[in-house]
């Protein structure tokens, strides 16, 4: 940390490659850690605490940067491979930033990540992790597990534990080797294998739905519907999530998008053709 | 979802973090405060249409109720081959501490000018958008505080807008306001450019309604959106007046067009 | 002559009284010892094609690698020392992939053979906390092969760190000969087949054993990406060569 500080304590004109450390990185000389190992730092003896005072709303409620935690997010194993389903609210306080994020991430064309916590976070990462991919494909000459895929995002967010990234992402992906694989990693490190995650302040809804309904051998459009379902009875009671179900589905051949569809009139139409939400009338009054 | 806060009606004024609290120091430990960011209000706006992008922004520089400054720009051209900018194909607006965004301005117009001579070629808007994305997250730890829209016309000639949070999470979209103002502009934007929540009379009874379908605004009906936009926020806005600055781009160039706005 | 040289032909930086610099020079004649490669461009794409020299009837001839990917649109043979093309190739693949990610497009066919001659001056003694250098020049040279926006292009990556665009170009022992044999017969309008057949036919003038579908290897970039031909694909290929 004095190193630090002592860098920071020249005035900036002084300090060396400013300029150059823009469009120079060393890639070559440690590929896997990547470019962006040199992150800016605040002039701070403990930059992390700096950091959260600044954006964690939840120890300062008068910080400047805002982190909302609310989204929902899911995936589940099946026969046919896996659905990724998410909502596409981003929130920031009680403001809504976008309803339109896309927070499916498409890694590459056989894998996707899917997006909880810091937007940036997570689409630098995983943009990041695509190209971990891609050079794993070249140096090895076939494709990646999803294993080894979600263990190299899993090391490098570990490496930045404590320092504030936020980030609950699921990795999903289907190989010959594995069938269909999903893991999920958080920014604190964990990295778990399992069929089936919701993550976001909308998680307890959707897996309410999820469970209730999830069996292993669903057919393709079963478990397409049981996605955009969890996805919308989160959306139904979790204030931080709304927008478009984004709704996705992955096989060995790679993944099939399927819409980006808006959730009011999916609403109505779950509600008049199949009768649930029935707590909801026309009446309000006599809403529960 | 990571935001800067960008809604000061909802959270309570946000003029400058004086309040910035000390959190997690060690006991004991003689840390004086770093205070490194200063909110300097305004708004920017920026609109795609089918041949042409228009990016606008207030020229008011205020630090708490202070107003610092009556034409102080938020909206740059970017990728010129000189310091005028005369052949500029790229426009950047950043609102949020003047310094921060005029320093990111700088790097990405920095940036511009080395992909040239690299590559031979100006840069594209998809791949400035990526890049300016990249650099933002390289201060993750140390963010900009700064908004920043980048605009222009994408490899069919079409308006291109994309926009960011301050570490650098995008998305390419229709419309987006920025800053102090954004809270009073995006709902405005949502129905008179995404045409949300406007149906067809008649076609229906409540959600059998039919929505209005959507076309693309011509360029004088989007300079007219942003005039009103703009009057609107002067007026509900304490941070936001003095002049409108609007770079429309179109396949002939940059054109800048400064207009008035009220100055109490 | 001899003598004067040996003075300056030491330390890899320093120039000698008229001007060269004898390692570069000594690189260069490393690569007219390696095995020939050849590439040509045409309008549609480009092929190169490489001769593996089996050396031995129990050598695995699918070990043998002098085509390699260095991105879905850039593909590259070599000819010289094998070794040090493997981190050529790397930080070639490493600057597209960042490439890549920073800019969300493609790398031009052109900067990536910038990138990778960037590297090979990077040669001499390392400074401490600068990132390792080679001790001595690169001993091979690159031909690499792309399709980007301005369609397909050839270049040539020598170890002092110069390049050119070809549009037909041979590398390695049987260099000489070949490229004469370029030049007499290419032409503008190429198709694929044809440049597929030249290369081969080029190589077969060339080459020390008798041409056949095991010893030789080509490969293709179109606006399709790169592609290794496969056993059959080589197959049909040398099929097609006229016997001469």
């Amino acid at each position: 940390m004095d190193t630090l500080v002592a860098r920071y304590s020249r005035p900036a004109y002084q300090q060396e490659n400013q300029f150059d450390d823009i469009e120079e990185y060393d890639y070559a000389a440690d590929s896997v850690s990547g470019p962006s190992l040199k992150f800016a730092m605040p002039p701070v003896a403990h930059p992390s605490s700096w950091l959260r005072a600044a954006t964690d709303d939840r120890s300062n409620p008068h910080c400047p940067i805002k982190i909302a935690h609310g989204t929902t997010t899911l995936a589940f194993r099946f026969q046919g491979g896996i659905i990724v389903a998410t909502d596409s609210r981003a929130t920031a306080g009680n403001w809504i930033a976008s309803q339109t994020v896309k927070k499916v991430i498409e890694i590459n064309s056989d894998l996707l990540g899917t997006m909880a916590g810091g937007a940036a976070d997570c689409q630098y990462w995983l943009a990041w992790l695509g190209m971990q991919c891609r050079l794993h494909e070249l140096r090895h000459k076939r494709r990646i597990s999803v294993a080894a895929a979600s263990k190299i995002l899993a090391n490098l967010v570990y490496q930045y534990k404590g320092m504030g990234l936020s980030m609950g992402t699921m990795c999903a992906g289907v190989t010959k080797e594995e069938g269909p694989a999903l893991y999920y990693i958080d920014s604190d490190g964990t990295r778990l294998a399992g069929n089936l995650f919701c993550v976001g302040s909308g998680q307890t809804f959707a897996y309410g739905v999820l469970d209730a309904e999830y069996r292993y051998d669903l057919t393709v459009e079963e478990a397409l519907e049981l996605g955009s379902r969890s996805i919308l009875a989160a959306t139904h009671r979790d204030a931080y999530s709304g927008g478009f179900i984004n709704l996705y589905h992955v096989k060995e051949s790679g993944w099939e998008k399927h819409g980006f569809t808006d959730t009011n009139p999916v609403f109505w139409k779950t509600k008049l053709e199949k009768a649930e939400f029935s707590n909801v009338t026309s009446d309000f009054s006599e809403e529960v | 979802m990571s935001m800067f806060s960008q809604n000061p009606l909802m959270n309570g004024p946000n003029y400058s973090f004086s309040e910035t609290p000390r959190v997690g120091a060690p006991e004991g430990a003689r840390e004086h405060r770093f205070d490194p960011y200063t909110d300097n209000g305004g708004s920017t706006l920026a609109i795609a249409g089918a041949d042409f992008t228009i990016m606008a922004g207030d020229t008011r520089l205020t630090s708490g109720y202070s107003i610092n400054s009556r034409f102080h720009r938020k909206v740059f051209k970017i990728g010129g081959t000189t310091t005028d900018q005369h052949d500029a194909h790229l426009v950047l607006s950043v609102v949020g501490f003047a310094a921060d965004g005029e320093a990111l301005m700088e790097r990405v117009d920095a940036m511009c000018k080395m992909y040239r001579y690299r590559h031979g070629r100006p840069i594209s808007v998809k791949a400035c958008a990526q890049r300016l994305s990249t650099i933002l997250y390289n201060k993750r730890f140390f963010p900009y505080y700064a908004y920043a829209i980048l605009g222009g016309l994408d490899e069919e000639g079409k308006g291109a807008v994309y926009s960011y949070d301050p570490v650098g999470s995008y998305e390419r979209e229709q419309c987006r306001a920025g800053g102090a103002a954004a809270s009073l502009i995006m709902p405005f934007l949502d129905n008179q450019v995404n045409f949300k929540n406007q149906f067809i009379p008649g076609s229906g009874e409540g959600h059998a309604l039919q929505e209005r379908e959507r076309r693309p605004l011509t360029r004088q009906e989007v300079e007219v959106l942003v005039k009103d936009a703009f009057d609107g926020a002067v007026e509900r806005h304490i941070e936001v007046g003095d002049g409108l600055q609007m770079m429309v781009i179109t396949n002939k160039g940059i054109e800048e067009i400064i207009l008035p706005l009220k100055r109490d | 002559m001899f003598m004067a040289r040996s003075e300056y032909d030491r330390g890899i930086n320093t120039f000698s009284p008229e001007g060269r610099l004898f390692q570069v020079e000594y690189s260069l004649e490393a690569i007219k010892l390696g095995s020939t490669a050849i590439g040509v461009a045409t309008s549609e794409g480009v092929i190169l094609g490489v001769e593996k020299r089996v050396t031995s009837t129990l050598l695995e001839t699918s070990s043998v690698e002098k085509i390699v990917e260095i991105d879905r649109h850039i593909g590259c043979a070599m000819s010289g020392l094998q070794a040090d093309a493997r981190s050529m190739v790397e930080h070639a693949r490493v600057e597209c992939q960042s490439h890549a990610f920073n800019y969300n497009e493609n790398l031009r066919v052109e900067s990536c053979t910038q990138a990778i001659c960037d590297l090979a001056l990077r040669f001499g003694e390392s400074v401490d906390g600068e990132s390792p250098k080679m001790s001595r020049p690169f001993g091979v040279a690159l031909l690499i092969a792309g399709y980007d926006e301005d369609g397909p292009s050839l270049y040539h990556a020598e170890p002092s760190g110069t390049f050119y665009r070809y549009d037909a170009k041979a590398i390695g022992s049987g260099s000489e000969g070949a490229q004469a044999e370029l030049q007499n017969e290419y032409h503008k309008s190429l198709t694929i087949a044809d440049a597929e057949t030249l290369v081969l036919k080029t190589l077969k003038q060339v080459m020390e054993e008798k041409l056949d579908a095991k010893n030789v290897q080509l490969a293709s970039v179109t606006k399709d990406g790169f592609r290794i031909y496969t056993d059959e694909e080589m197959a049909a290929a040398v099929e097609r060569v006229p016997a001469n």
